[in-house]
């Protein structure tokens, strides 16, 4: 199978295009929760008094 | 809880004043709004359940009409927050910050109705998820729903991320609210503390996030036009479409954060904090959107009519002398002619006048979208004569166009009741050095790269 | 491998209709009330355009009949979301019902406006009813041809997919080997002026292939690049 066909079997095939949709939109969702937790952290050792729930885990 | 460290600001009292109370006006204009949706919805519900699609003015060869302009158009006026929030973000346009959050609503507020529009407008929307089971990637439509949908959710991430500070703050202060509605900041805030680390954190986000926005703001709305550019029709397959339809949706999305800041300074008396000079420094971007888009319209035009390919002449002419002369010289006027010489001769340090040209502007960016969609479908290039479009949007159209207006109204105003529309903390004065580092948190925007305060230019 | 074609001849076509006739009862296309024909929502698979010639005092009328013209290249296949629309090996562009989600992007997309959209629910009067043609090809999350289509979805011309079908399944039956000339469209086979020519344009040998090649022959809208398989002969 040449690069073209697979570029060509890649566009036309039902049901891949789906699946890249639904693929960027995970994806975004897992880097957006690890990016919305780091931010959270934010630094914890000067802020040993704050009591919540983020603090329970590291 | 008090432990959490909030950004000082001598507007906060202004700006969360309005989240104290709903009003009896609040209440009558938002019924209002809602029984305009009610209608749409049951207009929609008349359609989708009995009548299909024939309840509308759509016909062969005109396939597509005021449901498709609505998503156009909601999707462009989404670009208004990413524009000020995001572009101005990396440019460092410090005078931006006031009105990040209420331009940033309209994104998160405008996209949810443009992705309605779509649904209404299919033939079948029982099948929608048909999208995902067998999406082919060669079809516009997908990059469509992959761009609108990515769009969509990082507004609402970047919206939020921005929001937490205020949320915090809303937790903490505004104790005299509704329980639940307390308890919905509580759970909102995600336990934020406000110490250094956390606003540092949040800043390198949002910047990097504003780079990432912008990239997906120029690839939405060009994927938007592509869907019309990639057929071969005439009037829409040219390159100039997408970057055309961008420039537009910036431009009148600009125009909305202009209306937008004026109904809230009016209504919740925020002269103080959002003063005149905002209005001066969007009046800037708004004469070279303005004129922008005069450039654009020559290029495409000139091209099209030295050109005189006979195809795409009689969709010109539909345009210029046919049946939508009216809608296309309107469109001018309240585009360009009017909103230009507002801005250059009146605009200045008058809100009144501002608010008119852009009130001009979205309509005239509407009828844009319309006459950018319609006229090319009257006229296909087999056998014009025979298969000329007319096109006559029915009652159930304007009903369900008027409803998706209102519930972005509605969204907005119950909006603005229950969360600061300012964002404090972006807008909070600088602390002095040492007091920052006596306490477990501080918010030093000096340090984090920013130097432009909240009073503009 | 064989590639379905059709060759209408401008000079014989005699402009009765009777292809549009055929078709509808064929492929069971509804009839549209009047009030819908009148806001441009009846549904021709294959319809004759009359081209009045307005400076001549419409002396001269000329016709010009109009199937799906099965496009090489088809611009409507390019845009389908879901594969509703696809082309097979034999060059057929098929529209399979059960599956299109009514976005009208192959709509706006054909350049030959072939393709039709049930705004309506299909209906027919008493005795019409009772007399649709029976034959539907179906499958799994597949329905094509002649079945009654349900409303918002898109149809067109199949070069009547189920008459190759049945034609198929009759050489089997009768243990021989299928031949392009075992098969024809409705429009054709009704032709009244005997305009209308189908057949395989691989082969060089068939009728379509030979007309083709004649000085006469073109195809709509060349300039598109969609490379038509419905061929015209010119008149004169």
């Amino acid at each position: 199978m040449t690069f073209g066909q697979l570029a060509y079997a890649f566009v036309n095939t039902p049901g891949i295009g789906g699946m890249v949709a639904i693929s960027v939109i995970t994806l975004a969702a897992i880097v957006y929760f690890l990016l919305a937790r780091w931010i959270l952290k934010g630094d914890k050792k000067e802020a040993p008094g704050t009591a919540n729930k983020q603090s329970s885990h590291k | 809880m008090n432990k959490t460290w909030h950004p000082k600001n001598e507007q906060r009292n202004v700006v969360l004043k309005p989240i104290h109370k709903v009003t009896i006006t609040d209440i009558l204009i938002w019924g209002f709004l809602a029984a305009v949706v009610l209608a749409g919805l049951f207009a929609w519900a008349r359609q989708f359940f009995v009548t299909g699609l024939s309840a509308t003015g759509l016909n062969r060869p005109v396939y597509w009409g005021l449901y498709i302009t609505n998503f156009v158009f909601f999707i462009g006026l989404a670009h208004s927050g990413t524009f000020i929030s995001a572009i101005l973000r990396i440019a460092g346009q410090g005078w931006r910050k006031p009105l990040t959050r209420a331009a940033e609503a309209i994104t998160l507020f405008s996209l949810p109705f443009g992705v309605t529009s779509i649904l209404i407008d299919m033939g079948r929307p029982d099948r929608a998820l048909n999208i995902f089971f067998f999406g082919r990637f060669q079809s516009p439509l997908l990059w469509d729903i992959t761009a609108v949908s990515l769009y969509l959710f990082s507004s609402v991430v970047f919206f939020y991320l921005s929001l937490l500070p205020d949320l915090a703050l809303c937790r903490d202060q505004l104790t005299d609210v509704p329980a639940w509605q307390h308890r919905m900041y509580e759970i909102l805030a995600l336990g934020w503390e406000g110490n250094h680390g956390q606003f540092e954190r949040l800043e390198r986000a949002l910047d990097g996030m504003a780079v990432f926005m912008t990239m997906l703001v120029v690839t939405v709305h060009t994927v938007v036009s592509w869907v019309f550019g990639m057929t071969i029709q005439p009037g829409w397959h040219t390159a100039l479409i997408g970057p055309f339809f961008l420039l537009g949706a910036i431009f009148s999305g600009t125009a909305a954060v202009v209306i937008v800041l004026a109904i809230l300074r009016k209504v919740y008396h925020m002269e103080e904090t959002l003063p005149v000079s905002l209005f001066n420094s969007l009046r800037k971007l708004l004469i070279t959107f303005t004129l922008g888009w005069l450039y654009m319209m020559i290029a495409e035009n000139m091209t099209t009519s030295y050109g005189n390919l006979p195809d795409e002449m009689r969709v010109l002419g539909q345009k210029t002398g046919g049946d939508f002369a009216i809608f296309f010289w309107a469109m001018w006027v309240l585009v360009f002619f009017v909103p230009l010489l507002i801005f250059i001769f009146k605009g200045k340090n008058n809100i009144g006048w501002m608010v008119t040209a852009a009130i001009l502007v979205n309509i005239g960016m509407w009828i844009e979208r319309f006459i950018v969609i319609v006229p090319t479908e009257t006229r296909p290039r087999l056998l014009y004569e025979i298969t000329k479009g007319v096109y006559h949007p029915t009652l159930t159209e304007w009903v369900i166009t008027a409803a998706l207006f209102a519930g972005l109204f509605l969204l907005y105003a119950m909006f603005t009741r229950f969360f600061p529309i300012i964002p404090l903390w972006e807008t909070g004065e600088s602390l002095e050095v040492g007091e920052s580092r006596n306490e477990n948190a501080g918010f030093l925007p000096q340090q984090l790269g920013d130097t432009s305060g909240m009073k503009g230019k | 491998m064989t590639q379905w074609s059709m060759v209408i001849d401008l000079d014989k076509c005699v402009a009765c209709q009777g292809c549009s006739i055929a078709c509808r009862f064929e492929n069971n296309t509804a009839p549209a009330t009047p009030e819908q024909a009148a806001i441009g929502r009846s549904m021709f698979w294959n319809e004759v355009f009359p081209m009045l010639d307005e400076a001549n005092d419409y002396a001269q009328p000329r016709y010009i009949p109009r199937p799906c013209m099965h496009c090489e290249n088809p611009p409507c296949i390019k845009v389908c979301p879901v594969g509703a629309t696809y082309q097979d090996e034999e060059g057929i562009v098929h529209q399979n019902y059960a599956r299109c989600i009514g976005c009208r992007l192959c709509t706006v997309g054909c350049p030959y406006t072939v393709r039709y959209f049930n705004w309506t629910q299909a209906e027919w009067e008493t005795p019409l009813a009772e007399h649709l043609n029976p034959d539907r090809v179906e499958s799994s999350g597949l329905l094509e041809g002649p079945a009654p289509r349900p409303r918002g979805v898109v149809e067109k011309c199949t070069y009547c997919i189920h008459r190759l079908q049945k034609a198929r399944a009759q050489a089997v039956a009768e243990g021989r080997d299928f031949r392009a000339d075992d098969y024809v469209p409705a429009c054709v086979q009704t032709c009244t002026g005997k305009a209308r020519f189908f057949g395989d344009l691989d082969d060089p040998n068939s009728t379509v292939s030979q007309f083709s090649k004649k000085r006469r022959a073109f195809r709509l809208l060349e300039e598109t690049g969609a490379k038509p398989k419905t061929i015209y002969l010119q008149e004169g």
